[in-house]
């Protein structure tokens, strides 16, 4: 799922500076089980915002809204009439749900609370590691299920490079080779022989986000 | 406007008259006030007599008691359960008395303070609401993990009691560890015989189901209506369902080879009981040689030297007296701390057992075949000159590293229990709750949870079963419903309160509808996941509560708005 | 300034902050006198958003009152509570509040003294600190 992580506060005040009323949205779905952007850290970042601003002498009034996923329109519809009475909204959800918000709200300035972070899965209760880059075309068939995309700094594809030592990586001293991991793994299931075969360089610039904005559209499914 | 009934008590004048006078003026004059009444004693029986009469009136939405702290009274209305015609959660307690009058320097200082806390607690007591109470059915029915002696003592006392047991044993046969011992330290008993009668009284009794060459795979459910999966022989699966389960899997020992330690002449306490038990005649042979000189080395390998210590007292005097071997006991320490033990260790003194206690390890060479142990004695007159002794020994005895058993981790995760720091289980409370997990329900006993000898396994499987009959005697489980509840439709099935109930009480389930919860197995048209607290196994504490990042868990009888209360914040 | 009399919310874990406090009455400790006492079952029911209204809506400093590290009946309410505190710290230190506000402090079910002593010096370090210029006025 989507990974976020929250901004510091300091940087978040910056924003609303100008404002004096606001509304912050959290989102109930991926930056809820990150603990980034649940009901929960919207009533921890109001009362933080409220607290920051009564200090400076220049209140703020917060209302919170936690929508079950922001990135719905009809979700974000439904805080239409509350979104009127405010000058400014703070949305702690993912960058995707702040975006959907601006397309239905043009006239209203709205930020991001939150940094996204990555795809990523949980490893255990409190970390999440990176997992998916959404390069668009996936390769995990030929590398044992491990992505050296998200997991090899050097993104290779026909990996290890020489700095592979001791299984770490020498970019990131602490992370696990990618191709060791692979290496690894395939041994595991007896299929090193995948290893000969040479992965063709990937179409950054057809598949992925080199060539633009990329979309689905699924004809079948559109109303 | 909801209705409060005050009691005043005066705790046997410890809350002076002058005072509660003043108290009770302030609070006749608050709103939805039904009575204010004053009492010497409220925690006597006709205190709480004329208390229960008042409270049969009716047309009282809360009760609040201006007096102690309400850890008495909590003691005498909750646990005694004293049967007042009124929800016991509707009751708040204003601890007036340690809480202001002691607290405050001045009169006026206290009585502002307890005014405070009064509000505060009228606010709280009119937010809440009645908790019920519900029952579980148990069924006498109970499974035990582990065919040692800690398991099949269990066994019998629980089957004594008419309780059905399924004695599970991943091994082939019954007996466990124990069956390595020769003779029992305190009693003058062949082990092994001891052992074969309790193992064959265990299999003809027919109120325990054993199944041998068995380990459990999976486990569902809770308290009362657990549901083992459990595998046998061929791969055959079997689902017992229990009421409640009891952990006996018992350690495993780990033998040094490195070194000298693989010498022919050094040995583990195992194999001595072994050639103790084997040998018939006046004199102990060893590789095809007479044994004059044992010395035993404690505390090297193992340092669990409680069971070492016993074993290797018990063998020395078996020795000495048996076999005319000279025997050395080498160890930093000796614990005695067994029933018998002092007496024993003392035995072995005035037998002419050496002991030595040691600072730096002892030195191990081979001299001519035979160990040559130096070591250095801390324990001698001479303080300042520590007594260099050489000791050319026939045999040398060593421990076992005492490890859990190798199942073990993977048995916590499976019955969703505590390992403690070493790898072994752990019980919920060292000091009170010893053969309880942290799961209601499952308990640990024996060796599973720290090495132990025969004699305090035998304590601890009476404690279990003890801990047991209480639980399933009564054939239902009572229990109030103050306990956490998650709102499945604001659960995001992030597995947070999973993860971190201290108690395992919460799993994710799957909801018949958005919020119907249905039990599982009753229906195929479930498809909504998400976190359930089992009453019967929440303990209350809250944590889930405060980490649900969806704010989706209400603690019943805690609820934001009580704490707030509490926190004089909310106007 | 003299006369700031700083208030306190003092959370109390049921298994020893409350028995403490309890306790400090019983040996007729004097308290200061802006305290407002919370039970609540055991430090881990103690949400990090307790600690932020507090001071929100009127407190100066905040004290939590658990049991000793690795000696929690529910195993690790009282981890728990340290750890919620430190997002508190965060957040105070973002908003450049002293993040000495809120302080916890472990103790046990005998530690009247203890329990006095720690919110009388919180008490007087807050006199220094001055009032909480974040909550609401």
């Amino acid at each position: 799922m989507i990974k976020a992580e929250q901004k510091p506060i300091d940087e978040i005040l910056k924003y609303l500076n100008p404002y004096n009323k606001i509304l912050l949205s959290g989102c109930g779905a991926c930056v809820t089980v990150c603990h980034a952007g649940g009901e929960k850290e919207v009533e921890l970042l109001a009362s933080g915002l409220r607290m920051a601003r009564q200090k400076i002498g220049k209140k703020i009034e917060v209302l919170e809204v936690t929508p079950a996923r922001q990135c719905e329109p009809e979700f974000a519809l439904e805080l239409s009439e509350t979104i009127e009475k405010v000058e400014a909204v703070l949305s702690i959800s993912c960058g995707v749900g702040v975006q959907t918000l601006v397309r239905h709200f043009p006239k209203i300035p709205i930020f991001p609370g939150v940094n996204t972070s990555f795809l990523g899965e949980t490893i255990t209760h409190g970390v999440w590691e990176e997992r998916c880059q959404a390069c668009g075309n996936c390769i995990l068939e030929k590398t044992g299920g491990i992505c050296p995309i998200s997991r090899c700094a050097k993104q290779l594809l026909n990996g290890p490079c020489g700095g592979s030592s001791k299984g770490k990586c020498e970019i990131k001293k602490e992370a696990d080779c990618a191709w060791q991991l692979i290496y690894d793994r395939l041994k595991t299931l007896n299929q090193l022989y995948k290893l000969e075969e040479i992965i063709p360089a990937k179409r950054w610039g057809v598949e992925s986000r080199d060539s633009g904005l990329r979309r689905i559209v699924r004809e079948d499914l559109k109303v | 406007m909801p209705q409060i009934g005050i009691f005043i008590d005066a705790l046997q004048g410890s809350i002076p008259a002058s005072f509660r006078e003043k108290i009770s003026d302030y609070v006749k004059k608050l709103p939805g006030i039904a009575f204010c009444i004053e009492e010497e004693n409220l925690a006597s029986s006709e205190a709480l007599n004329r208390m229960g009469k008042r409270l049969e009136a009716g047309g009282l939405d809360g009760v609040v008691i201006m007096g102690g702290s309400p850890k008495l009274y909590e003691a005498s209305f909750q646990k005694l359960r004293h049967p007042l015609p009124f929800n016991p959660y509707l009751f708040a307690v204003a601890n007036i008395r340690e809480q202001a009058l002691w607290m405050m320097v001045e009169e006026e200082a206290a009585l502002e303070r307890a005014k405070t806390i009064i509000s505060k607690t009228i606010r709280a007591v009119s937010n809440s609401k009645p908790i019920e109470t519900q029952s579980l059915p148990l069924k006498p029915e109970v499974l035990i993990l582990g065919g040692g002696v800690t398991g099949i003592s269990i066994a019998q006392e629980l089957a004594k009691s008419g309780l059905h047991i399924f004695l599970l044993e991943k091994g082939n046969h019954l007996g466990g560890k124990a069956l390595e011992l020769h003779k029992f330290y305190n009693r003058p008993l062949e082990v092994q015989k001891w052992m074969d009668e309790k193992i064959s009284e265990v299999k003809n009794n027919p109120q325990i189901t054993l199944f041998t060459h068995t380990e459990l795979k999976r486990l569902d459910g809770h308290l009362g209506r657990f549901q083992a999966k459990i595998q046998g022989p061929d791969r055959t699966e079997t689902v017992l369902s229990v009421s409640a389960i009891v952990v006996a899997t018992g350690y495993a020992a780990k033998r040094e080879t490195k070194g000298i330690y693989s010498h022919k002449r050094v040995t583990v306490f195992p194999e001595m009981e072994k050639l103790l038990s084997e040998t018939k005649g006046p004199s102990l042979l060893w590789d095809g040689k007479k044994v004059e000189m044992v010395t035993y080395f404690l505390d090297g390998v193992n340092e669990d030297i409680k069971v070492d210590s016993i074993n290797a007292v018990k063998q020395a005097l078996l020795l000495q007296e048996a076999f005319q071997c000279q025997v050395a006991i080498l160890c930093k320490d000796m614990k005695v701390a067994a029933d018998g033990m002092e007496r024993l260790y003392r035995k072995a003194r005035e037998k002419g057992v050496l002991f030595f206690k040691y600072e730096e390890p002892p030195k191990l060479s081979i001299v001519n075949g035979q160990i040559q142990v130096d070591v250095r004695d801390t324990a001698a007159i001479q303080k300042k000159e520590q007594w260099p002794v050489s000791i050319l020994s026939d045999l040398v005895v060593v421990g076992e590293a005492f490890v859990p058993a190798p199942e073990t981790e993977s048995l916590s995760g499976l019955l969703k229990i505590h390992l403690g720091n070493r790898g072994f289980l752990m019980e919920d409370n060292p000091q009170l709750l010893r053969v309880r997990s942290n799961r209601r329900g499952i308990f640990v006993a024996g060796a599973c949870r720290f090495p132990q000898e025969v004699s305090e396994s035998l304590i601890e499987a009476r404690a279990a079963a003890q801990e047991v009959m209480a639980l399933l005697s009564k054939g239902t489980y009572i229990y109030d419903l103050a306990v956490a509840e998650v709102d499945p439709k604001k659960c995001a099935v992030c597995y947070t309160c999973p993860r971190l109930c201290p108690h395992s009480a919460i799993t994710v389930e799957k909801y018949g509808e958005r919020n119907v919860y249905i039990i599982s197995g009753t229906s195929q048209e479930t498809k909504w996941g998400a976190a359930k607290v089992d009453p019967a196994s929440c303990y209350g504490c809250g944590i889930c509560v405060a980490e649900c990042p969806a704010k989706a868990i209400t603690l019943r009888h805690l609820t934001d708005e009580q704490i707030y209360a509490q926190m004089g914040l909310m106007e | 300034m003299s006369s700031f009399d700083p208030k306190i919310i003092a959370f109390c874990c049921d298994q020893s902050g409350y028995p403490a406090a309890d306790m400090a009455g019983t040996l007729k400790l004097k308290l200061p006198r802006n305290i407002e006492i919370v039970r609540v079952p055991c430090a881990g029911r103690i949400e990090t958003i307790y600690l932020l209204k507090a001071l929100e809506k009127g407190a100066d400093g905040v004290l939590v009152f658990a049991c000793y590290e690795e000696n929690c009946q529910f195993l690790r309410g009282n981890l728990r509570a340290k750890a919620r505190l430190a997002y508190a710290h965060r957040m105070l230190e973002g908003i450049g509040l002293e993040k000495e506000r809120v302080e916890i402090c472990h103790l046990a079910t005998n530690s009247g003294v203890k329990f006095v002593e720690t919110l009388r010096r919180k008490s007087e370090q807050l006199k220094k600190m001055g009032p909480n210029p974040a909550k609401e006025s």
